[in-house]
């Protein structure tokens, strides 16, 4: 009987693999048909491709990345910003993402936003070099560090000098990665990009309200509120006002 | 507070028992009150803040008395009714020295002259002086009179008032608007004594253009504290902060008023005719519980200012809600003609500094523009201006400083090649809203002298393998994006991230769990060690059940001997561990020793002397003891045992 069980387990787990396999070949073939398609500079068609494997349900780094240069190409920064700052979610460290990440920046005579604190940029800079699993990932082993630690001092019976200022360190490192991720989480959460060349942000979410400021391309915002077709938006100076849906896209869709 | 009180010291000589007003004010200021027993230290402070006072009221009297005397005509009210009186100020500013004027006949009225009163104040820094002669005039007949203009000739100096007008009319019901009050002034038309106006400096104004505005409130003869919760309706304009004025005096047509000044700035957001206002304001108004004093002047109902004149008991209180008219307003859009190509919406009247240094760099090193904008204006409109020809050299976003009347750019340029000559000139344009044109302001070329750059400037490539270096000439780099990624990765399904799944969430869960459970069994096993007492308590029953499975065995296997033994020893064990007593020595006695202080019934202590006698008779007697004795026996251990662990001794 237990013999059966783990015959039937071993199944269950090849056809998982074989099906996963199976997809990531299927994606990846649609990944190279769009590739061709960029290649012969067939940039908008490119990026249907790029976006058709998105629906799919299956998402990478690259992904993003390559529809970033497709929206590029097409002098949409705004949605390449978009797009570039997605695929930094999956490799913030790939140094060519960094490059077109920091050109398109360039090309619409924008500078990085950064926090207004030194605290709240050092975070930033942190969690910059992170991807959002990661910090998850390293966040559960200082949990499980500290519990480990602790279920060895109570145990072992030997009060080590070492163990009280090695738990400190932890739980410190612990309080930096819980904050820098929930900092993450919320700029995800709530993080923005306009993709129209230009949106006005009005001080009622209507048509005929008075414009407060005006958000240019490409320029990151944090959403506040919806009502209707209108995204309430803080842009990075703290200034708060209503957009139309269409002219931001959210940085996870 | 105390500050504000001896600037606001005034010194009464006339009337009505306020002669002591100056001592009433220093004891608020906190002077030291001792009664009776000061001891020299007291005394020596008390003494140097006194002559410290004293040299202050010198000092103000004589740089008051070095202005120019002027000469004002006031009266409390310019309408009256027959039967009442109204008061006349003679008010002569910057001296305390006048003598009275006789008054000549007055047509309509009598007059009779009260007295003097004398004000030294220090308002924001600037010191006065003033000497007020103060008449009671009663109306005789109804009518609109012009009284004055009034003369006094002093120490070959003549010194002129302006007129007065004063409508004398039959008693009239109180008007309505502008006051929402519960106090009881019925009888005095209160718009005309406490009334909030917003003036703005001008009514026509561009687009983006600062618009000063003051919010002023005017008071006469009443006393108000607590302002608060300014509000005013601004539609179409960006408002900036408010900001306090003060108090001071102003004569508004020929009536004197106290008047508090609040003032901002406005900007309009879009062209079209707009209302400023209302302003609301929410006060207090201190109202005389009894009969109000005749004869005070609009000086001396500084708003909240004499409340310490016994202010208790002698007020009550009204809340006053103020509301100003509206004010039309017009905003412009800028003109079109004449508009610069690069104008970037700077609107003021500004003027432009420009320095560059160094003035001899090599190509690639920096050099430093230096540009201030000063003057007038919406700062916020005001961009870093441009230079005239950019490609020579590359240009980094400026550094912005902003004060009040100032903009200040610090802007980082890079030389490109050694042939340039100049920093080009920098234009920055405006537009100016007192004459209503576009204006351009210009500073440069700077000279500069471009050197070319060091040979370790030039680019060294190492060669893989080979140790020579070869130096390369530095070349200009292209810049676009990098290419497209050939594989895709890892897929992973689109909105699933570690952090959102339950492994997440259960690691944490049970890590936690394990934390706690570890904890609890650790310190339960450090008292194990640590307490024997609780130690022995908490084995006993564990062993005692051991030992009547021992028993049992013995019963079924008819070994009495062993048997009796093992139920003594049990009993003797679990009695030695419950109440922590070396086992060895337990008998039927000390047991009942032990327990007689506590709450055990006698049934439970016959079964234990039973089983002690039973067991001692098995052991030293030849007696032949039967099963049922034996099962009897097991099953009295059983229940006593059970018995005592329930009964928690």
């Amino acid at each position: 009987m237990k013999k059966n069980l783990n015959i039937i387990g071993a199944v269950i787990l090849i056809c998982l693999a074989a099906d996963f396999a199976f997809a990531q070949n299927q994606y990846q073939a649609e990944f190279d048909q769009a590739n061709d398609l960029y290649r012969q500079a067939r940039y908008s068609q490119a990026a249907e491709a790029y976006e058709s494997i998105i629906k799919g349900g299956f998402v990478s780094g690259q992904l993003y990345y390559n529809l970033g240069n497709c929206y590029f190409k097409q002098q949409e920064l705004g949605s390449a910003v978009l797009n570039y700052e997605r695929a930094k979610i999956f490799m913030p460290r790939d140094s060519d993402l960094k490059a077109n990440y920091e050109y398109a920046f360039n090309q619409l005579n924008l500078s990085s936003q950064q926090s207004s604190s030194r605290l709240g940029r050092w975070l930033d800079s942190l969690s910059a070099e992170l991807g959002i699993d990661s910090m998850a990932i390293i966040l559960s082993v200082l949990v499980l560090a500290i519990i480990l630690l602790c279920l060895w001092s109570m145990f072992s019976g030997r009060a080590s000098k070492l163990f009280k200022p090695a738990v400190f360190i932890l739980v410190i490192l612990l309080i930096i990665t819980g904050v820098t991720l929930q900092r993450k989480i919320s700029y995800l959460n709530k993080g923005a990009v306009v993709v129209a060349k230009e949106a006005g942000a009005r001080f009622e979410p209507s048509e005929s309200a008075t414009q407060y400021f005006v958000l240019s391309e490409g320029v990151k915002v944090e959403v506040l509120d919806i009502s209707g077709s209108w995204l309430k938006v803080r842009r990075s100076d703290k200034k708060i006002g209503w957009v139309n849906k269409e002219a931001v896209e959210r940085i996870l869709p | 507070m105390k500050g504000i009180l001896l600037s606001r010291l005034v010194s009464l000589r006339a009337p009505k028992g306020r002669s002591n007003l100056f001592f009433k004010i220093a004891s608020v200021a906190s002077l030291p009150r001792n009664d009776t027993n000061l001891d020299a230290s007291a005394k020596g402070i008390k003494f140097k803040r006194g002559l410290a006072i004293f040299l202050w009221v010198i000092s103000f009297v004589t740089s008051a008395s070095a202005k120019e005397v002027n000469f004002e005509a006031t009266v409390d009210r310019n309408k009256v009714s027959l039967g009442s009186s109204l008061q006349l100020n003679f008010t002569f500013n910057n001296t305390q020295e006048m003598p009275v004027l006789q008054l000549p006949q007055l047509e309509g009225f009598e007059s009779r002259y009260l007295g003097p009163f004398t004000k030294i104040s220090n308002i924001n820094g600037q010191a006065s002086s003033s000497i007020t002669h103060i008449y009671t005039l009663i109306p005789v007949k109804n009518g609109i009179f012009n009284i004055g203009p009034f003369k006094l000739e002093y120490k070959g100096d003549t010194y002129s008032s302006g007129p007065v007008t004063i409508e004398v009319a039959e008693a009239k019901a109180p008007q309505a608007g502008g006051v929402e009050t519960n106090a009881p002034l019925a009888a005095q038309d209160i718009n005309e004594r406490i009334f909030l106006v917003i003036q703005p400096e001008k009514k026509q104004a561009y687009l983006n253009e600062p618009v000063p505005i003051s919010l002023k409130l005017y008071v006469r003869g009443l006393t108000l504290r607590d302002l608060r919760d300014l509000k005013f309706e601004h539609e179409g304009f960006a408002l900036g902060e408010f900001q306090d004025r003060g108090e001071y005096q102003e004569t508004a047509a020929g009536v004197n008023y106290a008047v508090r000044e609040f003032a901002t700035v406005i900007f309009g957001l879009r062209p079209g005719e707009f209302k400023l206002g209302p302003a609301n304001l929410k006060c207090s108004l201190l109202a005389q519980k009894q009969s109000r004093r005749r004869g005070s002047s609009a000086a001396d109902d500084f708003f909240d200012t004499n409340i310490f004149d016994d202010f208790f008991g002698r007020y009550d209180i009204y809340p006053l809600e103020l509301k100003s008219r509206e004010v039309p307003i017009t905003i412009s859009a800028l003109p079109e003609a004449q508009k610069p190509e690069n104008f970037s919406g700077a609107i003021g009247n500004f003027n432009l500094e420009v320095s560059v240094g160094p003035q001899e760099v090599k190509v690639g090193d920096p050099v430093t523009l230096k540009i201030s904008v000063t003057g007038k204006g919406n700062f916020s409109t005001v961009n870093a201006p441009k230079l005239a020809a950019e490609e020579n050299f590359k240009i980094y976003d400026p550094l912005v400083k902003q004060q009040q009347n100032q903009k200040y750019f610090e802007q980082i340029i890079m030389p490109n090649s050694e042939t340039i000559s100049e920093v080009p000139a920098v234009s920055f344009n405006f537009f100016n809203p007192s004459s209503g044109q576009y204006q351009v302001l210009s500073r440069g070329p700077f000279p500069l002298k471009v050197l070319p750059p060091d040979k370790e400037a030039l680019s060294r490539i190492i060669e893989a393998g080979q140790s020579k270096t070869v130096l390369l000439r530095e070349e200009r780099i292209g810049r676009d994006i990098v290419y497209i990624k050939p594989q895709m990765g890892s897929p992973r399904e689109r909105g699933v991230y570690f952090y959102k799944t339950k492994f997440f969430l259960w690691l944490h869960i049970i890590g936690l769990c394990v934390l706690l459970a570890g904890y609890v069994l650790s310190k339960k096993s450090k008292r194990l060690k640590q307490d024997i007492r609780y130690a022995r308590k908490l084995a006993a029953p564990k062993k005692a059940r051991n030992g009547m499975r021992r028993a049992a065995i013995y019963l079924r296997q008819n070994k009495t001997k062993e048997f009796y033994d093992c139920v003594f020893a049990t009993l003797q064990e679990y009695l030695g561990d419950k109440f922590h007593l070396p086992s060895q020595g337990i008998t039927a006695g000390v047991i009942e020793d032990i327990l007689k202080d506590k709450v055990i019934s006698e049934e439970a202590l016959n079964k234990i002397r039973e089983i002690f006698r039973s067991c001692d008779l098995a052991r030293y007697t030849v007696s032949e003891s039967r099963k049922e004795d034996l099962l009897e026996t097991l099953k009295k251990l059983e229940e006593t045992i059970d018995y005592l662990q329930r009964s928690k001794l």
